[in-house]
């Protein structure tokens, strides 16, 4: 083996990675070179050098801490992403808070549409919607801005769920936008909205009255009592 | 060891906690030598070895057992390091809560001087190796492992790994070469 030969192995050697018949070879050629010998050794100084390198010891506080301090960092870690999880179901569910006037929207489109498709049971639109009471039962014009918009044409909640129109301010209500402002302009729209909003999460994709079916037949009462009670002039 | 790690780990995924904390008790030193051995720093050691442990909890149901546990752990550990050393670490050497040295009163104080000095010198020299051939020389030298496997904790193949490992002692040879004479 010539020196220029032996100075590329020389580092295998020194790693012990030299096949069998090579690292003969080599050490065969050091025993005659004193140059390549020289160069092996101080590679193999280095490589002792390197290897007595110590971590310098932390002290045995830092074991003791070690474990504890990790299975700390771990329950943080549980305990962030449980609230990671909540954080982002709080999230969708923020999301979905709109701002009453979007909400009231959602509803009346609700209300709308089952006013359209004439859904059985609710919010009937009756064939004898002659036989509702005269305009002149109106106890304001919506143009009037200050009188009250009464949707009760008839007092029987549950005669009127079962059969009978609504009535707005006297008149049979065939013109949903009557209905969606009035409704827009309810204070209470966000307790509905909430109802509306939780079935919405819950059934994307079910049926818009579905949605209003959701409400109890208090909550019911409660909504056609505060529409008896509206005025035009409130926000 | 092999079987004995992979019966902790069974435990474990069995939902025995016990048996994480004998894996961290057994392996925690060997990870802080690896861990420091590339930052260089007690600190980041720590924190590198604590995040590995972290991540070691997290992923231990996806291990497959095609490598031995140490290798999967050491993959781990070095990329927590390459990580960790390219945001920038914090400076060279013993900042927290360490022992004191020991003192070899066999020794002189000139040798002292003579043998912090080499180690000061090789610590700098370490520190200016890339990364990747600091864990191929790391793992090589104090972990004893076979080139083979440092490729697979690299993600490299074999002769990439020992190419990163001749580099590197070339490297501190020539840097070193001022101590040839005392080493």
């Amino acid at each position: 083996m010539r020196c220029e030969e032996a100075e590329t192995r020389l580092l295998e050697l020194v790693d012990e990675e030299l096949p069998s018949e090579r690292r003969v070879e080599a050490l065969s050629h050091l025993q005659t070179c004193t140059s390549c010998a020289t160069e092996f050794s101080a590679y193999q100084n280095l490589l002792a050098l390197v290897q007595a390198d110590a971590v310098p010891e932390p002290s045995p506080r830092f074991w003791k801490e070690f474990l504890p301090s990790l299975k700390h960092q771990i329950e943080q870690e549980a305990f962030d992403s449980k609230q990671e999880s909540t954080g982002w179901l709080a999230g969708l569910r923020s999301w979905f808070v709109f701002s009453r006037p979007f909400i009231a929207g959602v509803a009346v489109a609700a209300v709308s549409i089952l006013i359209v498709i004439r859904l059985p049971g609710f919010l009937p639109v009756g064939p004898d919607r002659h036989d509702t009471p005269p305009a002149t039962e109106q106890s304001a014009s919506r143009e009037g801005g200050s009188g009250s918009v009464a949707m009760s044409p008839n007092t029987d909640d549950v005669k009127r769920r079962s059969g009978e129109p609504y009535v707005l301010a006297g008149e049979i209500v065939d013109d949903p936008s009557a209905l969606a402002a009035a409704i827009q302009r309810l204070p209470w729209v966000n307790e509905i909205a909430d109802r509306i909003e939780t079935a919405w999460v819950q059934h994307p994709e079910s049926d818009p009255a579905e949605w209003i079916a959701s409400l109890s037949e208090e909550e019911h009462q409660i909504l056609l009592d505060r529409l008896r009670n509206f005025r035009w002039s409130q926000s | 060891m092999r079987e004995a790690d992979f019966e902790l780990i069974d435990r474990f995924l069995r939902g025995d906690g016990t048996a994480f904390d004998e894996l961290v008790r057994k392996r925690q030193r060997e990870v802080y030598n690896l861990a420091y051995r590339m930052t260089r720093n007690a600190e980041d050691a720590r924190d590198v070895s604590q995040e590995a442990f972290l991540q070691v909890y997290k992923n231990l149901d996806r291990f497959d057992r095609r490598s031995s546990f140490s290798t999967w752990l050491y993959r781990i550990v070095v990329n927590r390091c390459l990580n960790h050393l390219n945001r920038g670490s914090r400076s060279l050497h013993r900042v927290v809560d360490e022992a004191p040295e020991p003192v070899d009163p066999s020794v002189g104080s000139l040798g002292q001087l003579e043998e912090k000095e080499r180690q000061d010198a090789l610590a700098r020299a370490i520190e200016t190796l890339p990364p990747q051939q600091r864990a191929s020389l790391t793992l090589r030298v104090h972990h004893q492992m076979a080139h083979r496997e440092i490729a697979e904790i690299l993600g490299v193949t074999e002769a990439t790994a020992k190419v990163h490992y001749f580099h590197a002692v070339k490297a501190l040879r020539q840097r070193l070469a001022h101590l040839r004479e005392g080493a």
